[in-house]
């Protein structure tokens, strides 16, 4: 029965999932159109056509009334505009939009569907459809009085049951109803269908007389009415009307009936106006049958629903008292897979398996010592094939960012004619994959950015044009990968953002005081728009300016472990720019450990791991005021413990008994001692901590960095993210929890809420770091005023290292390929040339004070370092004692101290002399002679 | 006839409480639990139980009677929830159990045995109490574990 139709589940929700991927499809094909009017691309209007035909086909299937009704004119519509009739204009292409809107609502809450209101949109596209001149912009069709004939037959009860059908072409049924046999077929859950043949065509071409025909109807379902008696032998008229009611659905009619498909056509009646004569009209190869009213009397069924709405109703119905009132229970969620990605996961399971067998009978064969090698070579086959599982399963999940990006278009397009201003919406990187999870999260902010560009960006076009600037703003929405991350850029060239405005609605609503607002960076005034509760519009619009926003945006994208950032120039536009991780459900991260607690920290939060020796603690580590500061490579960093941000019990092991006691002291760094010796002599009775040195974890939040210290360091390890449990509240400190190795379970730390919890004010630290540029800036532009020959002016990384210690010897990293520890014994003379035995081939070792006029490198020690530079295809090392440090220089380059072409230059380093060495050269002068395709590429200078 | 119903039984302090059998999903003796720093006092800390990680109350903190000390006989009542009974929704971390001194046995109770807890449960809280049976040897204190499950959502309950 077709009821069990309806009460399928799993059918709606194909459908609906179905619809929504047309509706989404549908949008942006509809702006093209739009944009490219009066040109019409058939492709485009064809594929629109297809997308709502196939929404009208199924929600008719389903018996969605109001969906089916809506998608039938939008379809119609199209189809003009197919024909060349229409061209899509703006004011038939919003119509189409908001058609677009009202479906997809419905589709969305399909059980509710038949509420949605669409009596206003449905005629005014109807108008369209009729209508053989164009509106002109503006002009709004009424076609409500079409429709007041239908509106009396129905009850007040229920008005929204209008099938706002024209009845101006409508043909006449051209028999008398039986009220009672339709009430009766549609008690039994028939669906009634006008079927129209042609007695000459059909019947007697294929060699059947009416009463076999009829008899035919009768074994589908019941005959109704017809325009002739089935006793009639020669059939008195040419085209034999009539109407059937049957379960069975209307392409499976035509078959069984053996006639065209658009000879049968769907029959909707309300019954309380049974008693009336039935017109049908056809349009567009559908058939509306509308009822027109003679009587109005009420039955006593309350409401008119048709056949089919009954059903649905029913089915509805079923549903509300099985289930909640309100909404409906949310179906399951399904995800769409590619089939090859399926099979690839299929052929892994069974790897799976059959590792798994392996096991089992590694196992049982004796026990696991027996066959060490075997053992080992089980596990690792699952190794891979847990990591190849993991990776495309993760895969299923990665949906491509352009599901997000879909709606703006659309978006801009609306508030642009909303807002008056024309605005050109670039999108960049639309493949770029995300987590489906994030990606879902990501679509409310990025509208909301969306819309603060069109709205406070992007300035109106006379400004525009007075400022200089094309009238027609830009913006860009630009996805891409970035170390292990996915960056989204939204860029505007319109305004930026007007700190000094930003400022003076903070200080006028208390957020700070001048002075404050006069101490800030820039940086940080434009984070002030970030503040909740400040708006800087002039006045709220009904777009944006509420001042609730850009601070919900920011936690929502942290909330998903991301970080938002914003750059605005005045007058020139502005660039938000989100990193977000690719996937919440599996990351890497590095576990350490507190005592005897165990966490996770997340890798991409992780920049640099500093150790420091128990000994050497109270020497770099400084205090300033009551906070630890490490000084890393010149810039404070501001020290965290994990164990006093967690508020864990502090342990120490008395030296004395060597048990864990309760250490009552805070800040070991304070015990100072000027004399290192005097350090190092003392540990012995003195008592440590369990684990004496410090770990520092150097931990970015944004743009800004902070040192954590943990007592051990284990491994980097990734882990499957749990939630955390909906019992604990008011832990900030974590994002979540896993399961370790072990079966334990332990905790994810969140690297921005430790921050909060530590009390960490990073306000000055930015000040601190804006100060410190803008000296660095200063002191190069001193420095390129005062050296007039400069020909180097970008930084550069350069490594140290000595040949004889009294020499120094620079070469840049960039032409570094690889750095290696080389035991001297390894070293094999061949003639007057040396050699070096290095990964299965025997690489020729250059000595400096071959080449160079230096001094020679002192007796051999046991070990000594071989830099290998790009050029030449590391085909040669550079014999060097050892290695001093690596730096960043800007040094300008003095070059008459040497004359040699393999020094590009001397200068001085760390109150030291300098060669800077030019590989190229170098190596070439020591006979390796440099492959083609390397001396095609840009020659490195190396200085 | 009056129906029976099945509690198992448990000891906290020196008091005999119970729970309807119907709402444990298991019992079991992980005493290895992680614990969670700054989290509220009668969270005991998270177990992992075949892949899924329950969070552990410590009942009798809840009950008023102090924290409970881990001893051999300390066991977990592992409730069941909404996802045993077949509701749908990501509440995967709603999973949830409490940690009790000792095990008592399974009882077999008429329905007339059950009372509503007398007005004067001491020094226990009868927030988390919904009936009492009636033993022979005594009474055991049914745990009203809808409040226990819906700790989550309320501010904070002890």
């Amino acid at each position: 029965m077709m009821m069990n139709a309806f009460d399928d589940d799993s059918l709606i929700q194909e459908f609906i999932t179905e619809s929504q991927e047309h509706l989404s499809d549908i949008e942006p094909d509809l702006l093209e159109l739009e944009a490219n009017a009066p040109v019409v691309d058939q492709e485009i209007v064809n594929k629109i056509f297809r997308a709502i035909h196939s929404i009208k086909g199924a929600a008719g299937f389903f018996g969605f009334e109001r969906l089916k009704n809506l998608s039938h004119v939008m379809e119609s519509v199209l189809m003009r505009i197919r024909d060349k009739q229409l061209t899509p204009e703006s004011y038939i292409v919003e119509p189409l939009l908001l058609g677009v809107d009202l479906l997809r609502n419905m589709v969305e809450d399909i059980q509710n569907s038949e509420a949605v209101d669409c009596d206003a949109l449905i005629p005014e596209l109807e108008h369209y459809v009729k209508e053989n001149v164009q509106y002109k912009k503006g002009k709004k069709a009424g076609g409500k009085t079409k429709n007041n004939a239908t509106i009396t037959t129905v009850t007040e009860a229920d008005a929204t049951t209008v099938n706002p059908i024209q009845d101006k072409n409508a043909v006449a049924l051209p028999f008398e109803l039986n009220i009672a046999a339709l009430q009766d077929a549609k008690n039994h859950g028939q669906n009634f269908f006008v079927l129209t043949v042609s007695a000459e065509k059909d019947l007697f071409a294929r060699h059947r007389t009416y009463p076999q025909f009829a008899t035919l109807l009768k074994s589908c379902g019941s005959l109704l009415g017809s325009n002739i008696t089935p006793e009639d032998e020669e059939a008195p008229h040419e085209t034999i009307v009539c109407l059937i009611g049957t379960v069975l659905e209307q392409d499976l009619l035509a078959g069984a009936f053996d006639v065209a498909d658009t000879c049968i056509v769907p029959y909707v009646c309300s019954l309380e106006s049974s008693t009336t004569k039935v017109l049908a009209q056809v349009t567009a190869g559908k058939a509306k049958i509308e009822v027109s009213p003679v009587a109005t009397a009420p039955k006593t069924v309350t409401t008119p629903a048709t056949p089919e709405k009954k059903e649905t109703a029913t089915a509805a119905g079923a549903k509300v008292a099985s289930g909640n009132n309100s909404s409906g229970e949310a179906a399951a969620e399904t995800i769409r897979v590619r089939v090859d990605l399926l099979n690839k996961l299929m052929d892994f399971a069974g790897e799976l398996v059959l590792s798994r067998n392996q096991l089992i009978r590694a196992t049982s064969q004796g026990g696991a010592t027996q066959d060490k090698e075997g053992f080992n070579r089980i596990v690792q086959s699952i190794d891979t094939v847990t990591s190849y599982l993991q990776e495309h399963i993760m895969q299923t999940r990665m949906q491509p960012i352009e599901a997000v990006f879909r709606k703006f278009p659309r978006v801009v397009r609306d508030l642009s004619a909303q807002l008056g201003k024309k605005i050109n919406l670039e999108m960049i990187g639309q493949d770029v994959e995300l987590d489906k999870t994030i990606l879902e999260s990501l679509s409310d902010p990025l509208t909301h950015m969306i819309r603060n560009c069109c709205d406070h960006g992007i300035e109106t076009p006379e400004v525009r044009q007075a400022n200089g600037k094309n009238p027609q703003g830009t913006i860009i929405l630009h996805a891409y990968h970035e170390g292990g991350q996915i960056n989204l850029a939204i860029k505007d060239n319109g305004n930026g953002i007007d700190t000094a405005r930003v400022g003076q609605k903070a200080i006028s609503s208390g957020v700070l005081t001048q002075a404050e607002f006069d101490a800030m960076t820039h940086q940080e005034r434009l984070n002030l728009i970030f503040h909740a509760g400040l708006s800087t519009a002039e006045k709220l619009s009904d777009v944006s300016g509420r001042g609730v926003g850009m601070d919900v945006v920011r936690s929502n994208i942290e909330k998903l472990g991301g970080h938002i950032h914003l750059e605005s120039t005045l007058g020139q536009g502005s660039t938000i720019t989100l990193q977000l991780p690719l996937t919440l459900a599996i990351i890497p991260s590095l576990v350490v450990g507190v005592q005897q607690h165990r966490f996770a920290i997340p890798q991409v939060n992780l920049l640099e791991l500093v150790r420091i020796k128990a000994n050497e603690i109270h020497k770099k580590i400084e205090r300033c005021g009551r906070a630890s500061v490490f000084r890393l490579r010149g810039k404070l960093l501001p020290l965290v413990k994990l164990s006093e941000v967690l508020q864990l019990e502090k342990l120490y092991i008395d030296p004395k008994s060597g048990k864990q006691q309760a250490e009552r002291r805070t800040a070991i760094e304070d015990t100072r001692f000027q004399d290192p010796v005097a350090v190092e002599q003392i540990p012995s009775i003195k008592r440590t901590a369990p684990i004496s040195d410090y770990n520092i974890l150097v931990l970015k939040v944004g743009s800004n960095q902070y040192g954590l210290i943990v007592d051990e360091v284990f491994d980097t390890e990734e882990i499957v993210v749990k939630p955390l449990s909906s019992y604990i509240k008011n832990c900030k400190c974590f994002s979540g929890t896993t399961i370790m190795g072990d079966g334990k379970v332990a905790m994810i730390c969140d690297v921005g809420g430790i921050v909060n919890q530590a009390k960490l004010n990073f306000g000055e630290v930015e000040a601190e770091e804006a100060r410190r540029k803008d000296v660095e800036a200063k002191r190069q532009e001193m420095a390129s005023l005062s050296t007039h020959k400069s020909t180097h002016g970008q930084r550069q990384a350069v490594i140290l290292f000595s040949n004889h210690p009294d020499e120094r010897f620079a070469l840049a990293l960039s032409s570094l390929l690889r750095l290696e520890k080389i035991k001297t014994q390894q070293i094999e003379i061949v003639g007057n040339r040396e050699f070096i035995n290095y990964r299965g081939a025997s690489l020729p070792l250059i000595r400096l004070e071959d080449h160079l006029s230096v001094r020679s490198a002192p007796v051999e020690a046991e070990t000594a370092y071989m830099i290998v530079p790009k050029q030449g295809g590391g085909k040669a090392g550079i014999y060097a004692t050892s290695i001093l440090d690596t730096i960043e220089t800007d040094v300008i380059l003095d070059s008459h101290l040497v004359s040699d072409n393999r020094v590009s230059g001397s200068a001085v380093i760390q109150d030291h002399l300098t060669l800077f060495l030019n590989p190229e050269a170098l190596l070439e002068s020591a006979g390796v002679w440099l492959e083609d395709e390397l001396l095609m590429m840009q020659p490195s200078t190396g200085f | 006839m009056m129906g029976q119903q099945q509690f198992v039984t448990f000891w906290i302090d020196q008091y005999l409480f119970g729970v309807n059998i119907l709402e444990v999903r298991e019992i079991n003796a992980h005493t290895d639990a992680t614990p969670i720093p700054l989290a509220q006092e009668y969270i005991r800390g998270l177990i992992n139980l075949r892949g899924q990680i329950f969070t552990l109350l410590d009942l009798r903190f809840l009950l008023g009677l102090g924290h409970l000390e881990m001893t051999e006989d300390t066991q977990n009542i592992i409730l069941k929830t909404g996802l045993d009974h077949g509701s749908s929704g990501d509440n995967a971390s709603d999973r949830v159990g409490f940690m009790v001194d000792k095990i008592g046995d399974i009882i077999t109770v008429d329905e007339e045995e059950l009372e509503a807890p007398p007005a004067n449960t001491g020094d226990v809280d009868g927030y988390f109490l919904s009936q009492v049976i009636k033993l022979p040897t005594g009474v055991a204190s049914i745990v009203n574990i809808k409040h226990i499950l819906t700790m989550k959502e309320e501010p904070v309950a002890a």
